[in-house]
């Protein structure tokens, strides 16, 4: 271990900490715009320099320089405090200063560093110097220019995360400037990551572009539905309309990134047309009059299998199968959905939590399904044809009916994934959890709590819920079922 | 595209280096002289050659002065505008040089013979001032020195 | 005022470029003498040390210092890359190495590589030496025919292979670490340090730059030993070097000195004065990117690191540029300033950034807007730029900067419009 002192605490690293890095553990934040956690460091934009054992002359980078042992180092000395005035001066005297119209305003670093380090007036009397605007980067992203402070953050994700070269640095001093390459667009399906990681607007999503001013936004720090993989996702709404989500870091599952086609998907969940109410043979019902019919059709169980979505919660999950078990269903399956995965993020599982299901007892489909007097369909998900076959009666509880619903002796409405509360289970294993983006609005109960009252339980939160199925399914480290706390 | 003779040389370049990336900016300056600029077709050659992306190519040609991306003329005139030549009749020359071209910095003659280029020091500060026609260096030269230069150069 | 001729004794001898010719004057020996005796090469590392040889590129750092920091015992291969992209301003030195004695600079880097156990040597020229590159490319083949480089030299067991490279006409890359990524073929930006290069350089391998005029050194150190060295010039800051007058001098050129001297015998004496008869004004005397020195500077200051530095300036490159009366010296910090405006690689911000703004304040002078503040502007803005990049470039940009504008501040003043003085201003 080294020890050092900074801005006068003493602190324990590991070898080879950064100077960056080991300020955080102590809580300091050093400012800084080309350093990423996940992507290589560089060393360009210098206003992470910190003054190391008194020497003035020459500042130290804390991104790149390890911490020594016995290093003095002041984050916030004089010599530092005005270098650190010196570069914001520098990045700001040909930056467009377009807060206004820029998409990245109230989450720019620049932004922010300028009310603290920022001069009140500007000593540059100068011509600012005039670089290429509004260039298409792809269908995806645009770049500005005029905004980018060439930290080449972008470059580096894609040269260092993504093996390839969309982009690039062009020009020598300050005619530089970042450049789509001589192949044409860029193709990487994870190219909107070079959007959230720039620090500036240099880089704006085309979808997302003058949308929303983001302290409009309401915010859910959530889970992407889109896989199994997971991504921990921040999803951003405006008056209970979804407009985007970006990923949130979580070092063990995705680090700073997510996949385009998840991050997009977001507008799959802005539904205008749901379920609302229960329907008991196409007539409007009460819930209870719905789950007294859900009970007389299900009798002692036998021939009725119960189909739950991957993308129900582990929590909708015990619900289900407490149910389930009580009144003598057997077959516990649960369904499937894919698409294209890939070998970084993407997997082929379009659904959030089959490795819950699985651990709950749910099974799939199997190839061939007895027959089947009846089935319970929980949850959103493709059913195949052949259980349809010779039915009895189907239940269907789904936040979009569509076609099947017409065939459902009983209709109950559910949450969408960017709705639901409480924990999937991703496909490394990780319970994760999952917090409502959207508010369902009215004629929509929580799903749990649906199959609590079939299933005559008293849990009256979701804590309860939660409780109940650990101590039903021995939740372990190993294989845990709950989210836990951080 | 290039004669097996110069595929042969810059095979021979190639080779000097463990990676072939490495070749990039001798390679570059074999093949400008070859072609006079460095076009997109060629830079993509070059990438390919040097087992690169055509980006990393473009980025290191749009970086050197002395690598070209653009057009230039069938001859290259350098003039050096630092210090040492700047006080010791770089500047006069320069005019001249304008005057007589018609053209100004980095512009090219309408007949498309010369390109007038200003070049940083060229490390002959002590026969200022200097120029380069096509990479050859002149020193002392005076605007008839100059005059001269340019006529014999066809 | 004694010149001397360690490193360009041969520059004007008939065929100085031939291989045939420097062999005659007993080069190769040293080399060829080191490899059969197979030297220690730390014992040569310690030799260089001792020479007390500082390197001739600008920085100025103990070279046999610098060899000994390439890790003994590291697997990898080590690199050495003689820097040859001269275009300091006001330097011309190693274009004369390149272009009048090839082979001195061929034995130095044979020496050197050997000592530091480097089995691979670039030469990396600028691409305009269109002479230099092709002396010392024939001079490599002929060393090659010679058995000079190459496999298992005479018989040593050691293997050398000596190959050159070019930039393309960026002040950048004579930075040491620039120097490296240009060889690598990415965009030549300069590295964070640490780590140093003889630690992790070309290909992520140890690696030693060493500027030409340094590296032609050490055949000569090697040959008469270390304390030979020790004893040429100033005691501290020992050595023959090359000195490169310009300017406004009656003849400027590439003088040879050891170090020591005064300032004001070699432009007084073989530099034949100041041109027309004319009054000196300044000297910036180590390349441009040194403080400048006035005239009463300029006649007490030896020619050595300590005395340079006792008048707060530097060596630098031995790039001497001299000026006189009636350089307008505005003009001659705006030129400068427009140079490093321009040779800024961009990588950093206050680089990137300040030295073009620098130029604009300077432009807004010269036309006549300018305002007295600017003048503080000016030096603020370089002490936010100074020791806060990447490389040392900025830091060059800086010196000259600052101290024409405290010393010559009369000259801006005269170029600001009454109005805009702070006399009128705070009136």
């Amino acid at each position: 271990m080294i020890k050092l002192t900074i801005d006068g605490q003493e602190v324990e690293v590991e070898p080879g900490t950064t100077i960056l890095e080991a300020a955080r553990t102590l809580g300091t934040e050093v400012p800084h715009y080309c350093y990423h956690q996940d992507i290589g460091i560089d060393g360009n934009c210098r206003i992470c320099l910190v003054e190391v054992n008194g020497n003035t002359d020459k500042l130290t980078i804390s991104c790149k320089q390890p911490c020594g042992e016995g290093m003095d180092v002041k984050t916030e000395s004089d010599a530092v405090v005005k270098a650190r005035k010196g570069v914001m001066e520098f990045l700001l005297i040909n930056h467009p200063l377009d807060c206004t119209i820029c998409d990245q305003a109230g989450e720019c670093p620049l932004q922010d560093y300028s009310y603290h380090y920022g001069s009140g007036d500007s000593r540059f009397v100068e011509q600012k110097r005039n670089k290429r605007k509004k260039v298409e980067f792809s269908d995806k992203v645009v770049f500005d220019g005029e905004r980018c402070i060439l930290c080449t953050r972008c470059t580096r994700f894609f040269e260092e995360v993504r093996d390839c070269r969309p982009i690039g640095v062009e020009n020598m001093g300050g005619k530089s400037t970042i450049t789509l390459g001589p192949n044409g667009p860029i193709e990487d399906p994870y190219q909107l990551n070079i959007v959230d990681i720039c620090p500036v607007g240099a880089l704006t999503s085309q979808d997302f572009r003058f949308k929303q001013r983001i302290w409009f936004m309401d915010f859910a720090e959530t889970v992407c539905p889109g896989c199994a993989k997971g991504c921990n996702i921040t999803a951003g709404a405006y008056q209970g309309k979804l407009l985007r989500f970006v990923p949130r870091r979580n070092p063990d599952v995705n680090k700073s990134w997510m996949c385009d086609d998840g991050r997009l998907s977001y507008d799959d969940y802005n539904i205008t047309e749901r379920t609302r109410g229960a329907k008991v043979a196409g007539a409007d019902a009460s819930f209870e009059e719905a789950l007294a019919k859900i009970g007389e059709l299900v009798g002692d169980g036998s021939g009725v299998a119960v189909l739950a979505s991957t993308s129900d919660t582990c929590e909708e999950l015990h619900a289900i199968r407490t149910w389930a078990g009580k009144v003598g269903v057997t077959h516990l399956w649960h369904g499937a959905e894919t698409w294209e995965g890939d070998d970084f993020l993407k997997e082929e599982d379009a659904t959030p939590n089959t490795a819950g299901a699985q651990r709950l007892g749910f099974t799939p489909v199997p190839t061939e399904a007895p027959s089947l007097r009846g089935l319970v369909v929980a949850g959103d998900c493709p059913v195949p044809p052949a259980l349809l076959a010779d039915l009895d009666f189907l239940v269907l509880q789904a936040p979009v009916a569509g076609e099947l619903g017409e065939a459902a002796m009983v209709l109950l409405p559910g949450l969408t994934r960017v709705e639901k509360k409480g924990t999937w289970v991703n496909c490394l294993g990780h319970a994760q959890k999952v917090q409502p983006a959207l508010e369902p609005g009215p004629g929509v109960r929580e799903d749990w709590e649906l199959w609590r009252d079939l299933a005559g339980e008293d849990w009256t939160t979701l804590k309860a819920v939660t409780r109940a199925m650990e101590a039903a399914s021995g939740s372990s480290s190993d294989t845990p079922l709950v989210a836990s706390e951080s | 595209m290039f004669s097996a003779d110069l595929v042969t040389e810059l095979e021979e370049i190639r080779g000097r280096f463990p990676y072939p990336k490495a070749a990039m900016v001798p390679v570059l300056r074999r093949v400008q002289e070859e072609k006079g600029w460095l076009d997109g077709e060629t830079q993509a050659w070059v990438a390919e050659f040097l087992s690169v992306e055509s980006i990393e190519v473009h980025e290191v040609v749009s970086f050197y002065p002395m690598l070209y991306g653009q057009p230039v003329g069938k001859h290259v005139v350098h003039v050096c505008r630092t210090l040492s030549c700047d006080v010791c009749g770089g500047k006069e020359l320069w005019k001249h040089l304008e005057k007589k071209l018609g053209v100004g910095r980095n512009g090219t003659t309408a007949d498309g013979r010369f390109t007038l280029r200003a070049a940083e020091c060229l490390a002959s500060c002590g026969t200022a001032p200097v120029m380069l026609i096509d990479n050859e260096r002149h020193e002392n030269v005076g605007p008839a020195d100059a005059d001269k230069l340019l006529e014999a150069t066809s | 005022m004694k010149l001397s001729n360690v490193i360009s004794a041969r520059f004007d001898k008939e065929g100085s470029t031939k291989l045939k010719g420097y062999r005659e004057d007993g080069g190769y020996e040293t080399f060829l003498k080191v490899l059969k005796e197979k030297r220690d090469p730390a014992q040569l590392i310690d030799e260089v040390k001792t020479s007390g040889l500082r390197g001739r590129g600008g920085a100025g750092f103990s070279t046999g210092m610098k060899w000994s920091f390439v890790p003994k015992d590291s697997p990898k291969p080590k690199y050495l890359c003689v820097n040859g992209d001269e275009s300091e301003p006001g330097t011309f030195k190693d274009r004369q190495i390149l272009e009048k004695d090839p082979h001195q600079l061929l034995e130095g880097v044979g020496l050197a590589s050997y000592a530091i156990g480097a089995h691979t040597a670039y030469i990396y020229l600028r691409c305009e030496f269109k002479q230099g590159i092709a002396t010392v490319q024939k001079a490599i083949r002929k060393a090659y025919e010679a058995g000079l480089f190459g496999k298992d030299i005479q018989g040593s067991g050691y293997d050398l292979d000596v190959h050159l490279t070019m930039g393309a006409g960026a002040y950048i890359c004579g930075e040491e670490t620039s120097l490296l990524n240009s060889i690598e073929g990415v965009r030549p930006y300069p590295r964070n340090k640490p780590p140093f290069p003889a630690v992790e350089g070309l290909f992520a391998c140890p690696t030693i730059v060493n500027n030409v005029e340094t590296i032609s050194n050490i055949p000569h150190i090697i040959k008469n030993g270390a304390d030979w060295h020790a004893k040429l010039g100033h005691a501290e800051d020992p050595g023959s070097r090359l000195w490169c007058v310009s300017g406004h001098v009656e003849k400027p050129g590439v003088y040879e000195a050891e170090t020591g001297f005064k300032l004001q015998d070699l432009i007084d004496g073989p530099c034949g004065g100041i041109r027309g008869g004319k009054k000196l004004k300044a000297i910036i005397p180590g390349g441009s990117s040194s403080k400048v020195l006035l005239p009463d500077e300029v006649a007490q200051v030896t020619m050595d690191t300590p005395g340079i530095r006792a008048m707060g300036s530097s060596l630098g490159s031995a790039g001497i540029i001299v000026l006189d009366e009636t350089t307008c010296m505005v003009d001659a910090v705006l030129n400068l300033m427009k140079f490093y405006a321009h040779e800024s690689c961009g990588q950093c911000t206050p680089c990137r950034e300040g030295t073009p703004w620098i130029v604009q304040i300077l432009e807004r002078i010269e036309r006549g807007e300018g305002r007295e503040v600017d003048l503080e502007l000016i030096e603020d803005l370089a002490s936010n730029i100074e020791g806060r990049t990447v490389c040392a470039l900025a830091d060059g940009a800086c010196w000259p900067l600052v101290s024409i504008v405290k010393k010559f501040r009369h000259e801006f003043l005269a170029k600001i419009p009454a109005a805009a003085r702070k006399e009128a201003v705070t009136a």
